[in-house]
């Protein structure tokens, strides 16, 4: 038999809730590895799904398998037979402390984080306790009608909310690992924010550990509804570790008219793990969309933040960073459509290469026909940090229509001798001056983050440029 | 001036016209060898047959494939078209833009993918300047131009278009300046077509230390401007160490020419290259232009003018590759689109590993002139060194109102106002353009062509 279902207590479907701290249940399931129908299947057969989302998971695993790889981008050396798709958060735990890279348990260290949290991060624990403040917040949210839990949940307690929107804006045809993630996906966010309710503090940011949300194959529904205003965190500043090699997640955001929504990641994958992730987000009369994603870590990351603009004064926003360091290539970027009129948007990107790394802009902006009065700015920046390392740019600006205001403008250098030349003059090492120059080219960046996370942000700079010269 | 004896009966007997069969390819060459008045070099026919057979191993480019998918050729049918046919006698080509007023130290025209004419003033051939049709030359002085040719700047290979270039590529100029000798007047060649094939190619070597300038120019016969034609063509342009060399490549065929090119040009130590493309004509152009700085401190200043109406589809792939440390590079693409038009310019720089000290930029504008026409803009850098300053910019939007408004304001109509304002947003590039008929001929075609804006 393919599959272990090894109750050790009564069996409970409800314990695939990332959030239900409260129930004690506990079992061990792991599909073999590989993907098919079948394991489609057991995975349906897990979640004790609706049959809609079951047959959304087939259609979704034959267009996955229809699909070639993308011929641009990284180099994609997976072989999708040789993992697994699905085994529960319980079950994650495959390693032991001592197996955790040393590295990994330096960082941490040096980033100040508590030793429970480490072990979370490092995947040796599944969970961190935090029920309290977990629970309070919640609470509180729940009272003003925000609906905040994790997406498995959501498809079972409030089936008509997910079905209007599951899937309309990432559907799965989109792309081979966007049908990958509907076909297998587990766990994620999904958010509901009612009419004209303004979520005042970042959500997830207090229960950054709690969540696990930063799943395998997540998959994470927003939808902001009209005059409403949300801040969503995902992910951490420090390390992720684990024993996976593919992260492919959907993230489908809908912002209704005049409300507001930012989404930040922070994405520090260990230094093994595809990071082909999708995310868009659809933004309505008057609303703004806002994407703030900064990459450290993974091997490979293929990620294009979206806004597509459907109404007239809809704005979009992106802020990507990426620093690739030794055997990395960060491909991130951003994608702003504009299909309405009186449409704004702005990309900013900042990239750093060191020690061999590659970071790679790759962009999209679109004017439809019909777009008139549309303004787009787009700006590139990268610093190389030494000869063996490498930075492309590849927007893309495509236009349909006259009345429009399109820029774009990019530059790739190195830090000024001159910069450098004057902070060693002011007493500084070159390595701290190199530091500081760094640091002060991300700001905009670290600027945009919660407070604990740019404190982290800052240090994890530093550690980055630790033995780099400039 | 010499004349080819270009329409004897005897030599047009027998010929198999229409389609790239096997029987045509053979067809083509024993024509050309009845032409030339003698076979072609062993090595020159092995060149050949090996891109034939490329050719017809090669698949037609794919949508699916990046390069491709910006250019739609499905309504392409190779078949209809042939190898170039030698033009009737007494055929007339229009008139050179470029050259007019000119003062030229020599001029070579084609018509239908044939040399026609062609001549160099005395004082150049004293001082060994070759200039001419290519196949002629080819084979009257092998011994200096083989080395050149598809030597280091193109692969038969890039695609099934360069294929059929190699194969059957005829007529076409050659030009080269031996070292040390500066040709100060320019010249110029022309490729018309009247329909038909055109397989041109271009051959630039330059010396050390040596100059010259090269306007080229391509154009429909007078009554042919929509006649079904297909230019399969490529450029290598060889600037030697402290060359300094200007070229000039104005395309202006008829509007039923499907036009693909690739464009390369080396320069080595110190050398330098100026480079101007026109844009006009065409029913759907895909042209690679490639500037290689192949020696140190070598530099190449790019400037593309670029018009679309109707429902032309031009797309222009630059690369301007930086393989040696202390390089300059400057491109600077204006485009203007007007009707149901379309006009992809997607550019690259690359920088090679240890290409320090590398200086580049690469800037595209494109202005609207119409609501109902598309333009891709796809700049982009490849850098794999860190010691460089590489920027690039785009920027796209449409005639400002207010600018109208005050030139109407002023007593001009509000064509003439949208006229000026055109020729305004090229300025920028023809300042930049040293040669005042070249000026002058882009700065004419494009006020010819802009309508009323609305």
């Amino acid at each position: 038999m393919a599959t272990d279902v090894k109750p050790e207590a009564p069996l409970g479907f409800e314990e695939i809730n990332k959030y239900d701290f409260r129930n004690a249940e506990r079992y061990v399931f792991k599909s073999r590895k590989g993907l098919d129908a079948e394991i489609v299947h057991q995975i349906s057969d897990m979640k004790n799904e609706p049959d809609w989302m079951r047959q959304f998971r087939l259609r979704a695993l034959d267009i996955f398998l229809a699909k070639p790889l993308p011929t641009w981008g990284g180099e994609i050396k997976l072989d999708f037979q040789d993992i697994y798709y699905y085994i529960k958060p319980t079950d994650r735990q495959g390693h032991t402390w001592e197996e955790v890279p040393e590295e990994i348990k330096r960082t941490f260290d040096r980033l100040g984080i508590p030793e429970a949290e480490k072990r979370v991060l490092a995947g040796v624990k599944a969970q961190y306790e935090s029920e309290v403040v977990y629970g309070s917040l919640r609470d509180e949210l729940a009272a003003q009608g925000v609906l905040f839990t994790d997406t498995d949940t959501a498809v079972r307690e409030y089936p008509d909310l997910v079905r209007e929107y599951f899937a309309t804006v990432i559907p799965p045809t989109d792309n081979k690992f966007a049908a990958l993630n509907s076909a297998v996906w587990s766990g994620g966010s999904f958010i509901y924010v009612p009419k004209g309710v303004k979520i005042d503090f970042p959500l997830q940011a207090y229960f950054r550990i709690n969540a696990q949300n930063m799943g395998q194959f997540e998959r994470t529904l927003i939808i902001v509804d009209e005059g409403a205003q949300v801040h969503y965190v995902e992910g951490c500043t420090a390390p992720m570790y684990t024993t996976e090699s593919l992260h492919s997640a959907v993230v489908e955001i809908i912002v209704k008219r005049h409300a507001r929504c930012r989404y930040t990641t922070i994405q520090n994958w260990a230094n093994n793990i595809y990071n082909l992730v999708t995310k868009r987000a659809v933004a309505y009369e008057g609303a703004l969309m806002e994407w703030i994603d900064g990459n450290l870590g993974s091997r490979l990351t293929m990620k294009y933040p979206s806004v597509y603009m459907l109404e007239p004064g809809a704005r979009g926003e992106i802020l990507s960073i990426a620093f690739a360091s030794a055997g990395q290539h960060q491909d991130a970027g951003a994608k702003v459509v504009h299909c309405a009129p009186d449409t704004a948007s702005r990309i900013v990107s900042k990239s750093i290469s060191k020690c061999g790394g590659r970071s790679s802009y790759r962009g999209l902006v679109k004017i439809e026909r019909g777009a008139r009065r549309c303004r787009s700015n787009v700006v590139c920046d990268a610093l190389i940090l030494d000869p063996q390392s490498r930075s492309d740019t590849y927007p893309y600006i495509e236009i349909e229509e006259q009345d429009v205001a399109v820029g774009h403008e990019a530059s790739v250098s190195r830090i000024g001798e001159e910069q450098l030349f004057y902070l060693m003059s002011r007493g500084l090492t070159e390595a701290e001056a190199s530091t500081m120059i760094v640091a002060g080219f991300i700001e905009p960046l670290v600027r945009e983050l919660p407070m604990e996370y740019a404190v982290e942000m800052n240090k994890l700079i530093q550690l980055q440029m630790e033995g780099s010269v400039g | 001036m010499a004349e080819l004896l270009s329409s004897d009966p005897q030599h047009t007997a027998g010929l198999v016209s229409g389609g790239f069969s096997e029987a045509a390819f053979e067809a083509f060459l024993s024509q050309r060898a009845a032409l030339l008045g003698r076979q072609e070099p062993a090595w020159l026919q092995a060149m050949r047959r090996e891109a034939w057979q490329a050719f017809l191993e090669m698949d037609f480019p794919s949508r699916q494939d990046e390069e491709w998918q910006r250019t739609d050729i499905r309504l392409l049918r190779l078949e209809r078209f042939g190898f170039p046919q030698p033009p009737p006698s007494g055929s007339q080509t229009p008139p050179a833009l470029l050259a007019a007023g000119v003062a030229l130290a020599g001029s070579c025209v084609h018509l239908n993918g044939w040399p026609l004419r062609w001549h160099l003033e005395p004082q150049w051939q004293r001082q060994g300047v070759l200039f001419g049709p290519l196949d002629q030359l080819l084979l009257e002085h092998e011994a200096t131009l083989r080395p050149w040719f598809y030597s280091r700047a193109l692969q038969a290979r890039a695609d099934k278009f360069a294929a059929l270039h190699a194969a059957g590529w005829s007529a076409g100029t050659v030009l080269y300046v031996p070292p040390g000798v500066v040709v100060d007047q320019p010249l110029h060649t022309l490729s018309a077509l009247g329909g038909g094939t055109d397989l041109g190619h271009q051959l630039v070597v330059l010396g050390e230390g040596a100059r010259a300038t090269l306007l080229a120019e391509t154009a429909a016969t007078a009554g042919d401007a929509n006649a079904p034609g297909l230019h399969s063509g490529a450029v290598e342009l060889l600037v030697g160490p402290r060359a300094t060399l200007r070229y000039v490549n104005l395309q202006d065929w008829g509007r039923g020419v499907w036009h693909f090119a690739h464009h390369k040009a080396l320069v080595e130590r110190e050398g330098r290259l100026q480079w101007t493309i026109g844009a006009l004509g065409g029913r759907l152009a895909k042209v690679n232009q490639h500037v290689a700085l192949v020696g140190e401190g070598a530099e190449a200043e790019v400037n593309g003018v670029m018009f679309t109406e109707g429902r032309q589809q031009l797309a222009y792939h630059t690369l301007q590759h930086h393989e040696k440390p202390r390089c300059k590079s400057d491109l600077l693409y204006k485009g203007a689109l007007q009707d149901r038009s379309r006009l992809v310019w997607r550019g690259m720089i690359h920088v090679d590993p240890g290409a320090v000290k590398t200086h580049a930029y690469q800037r595209n504008d494109n202005l609207m002139l119409s609501q109902t026409a598309r333009v891709d803009s796809i700049p982009g850098l490849e850098i794999l060194a860190d010691d460089v300053v590489c920027t690039h910019g785009a920027t796209t939007g449409n005639v400002d109102e207010s600018l109208i408004f005050y030139a109407c304001s002023r007593g001009l109509t509000r064509r003439e106002a949208v006229r000026m304002i055109v020729s305004g947003f090229f300025q920028q590039v023809f300042d930049r353009i040293p040669i005042e008929s070249v000026r002058e001929a882009l700065g004419q075609a494009i006020g010819r062509r802009v309508r009323e804006y609305t």
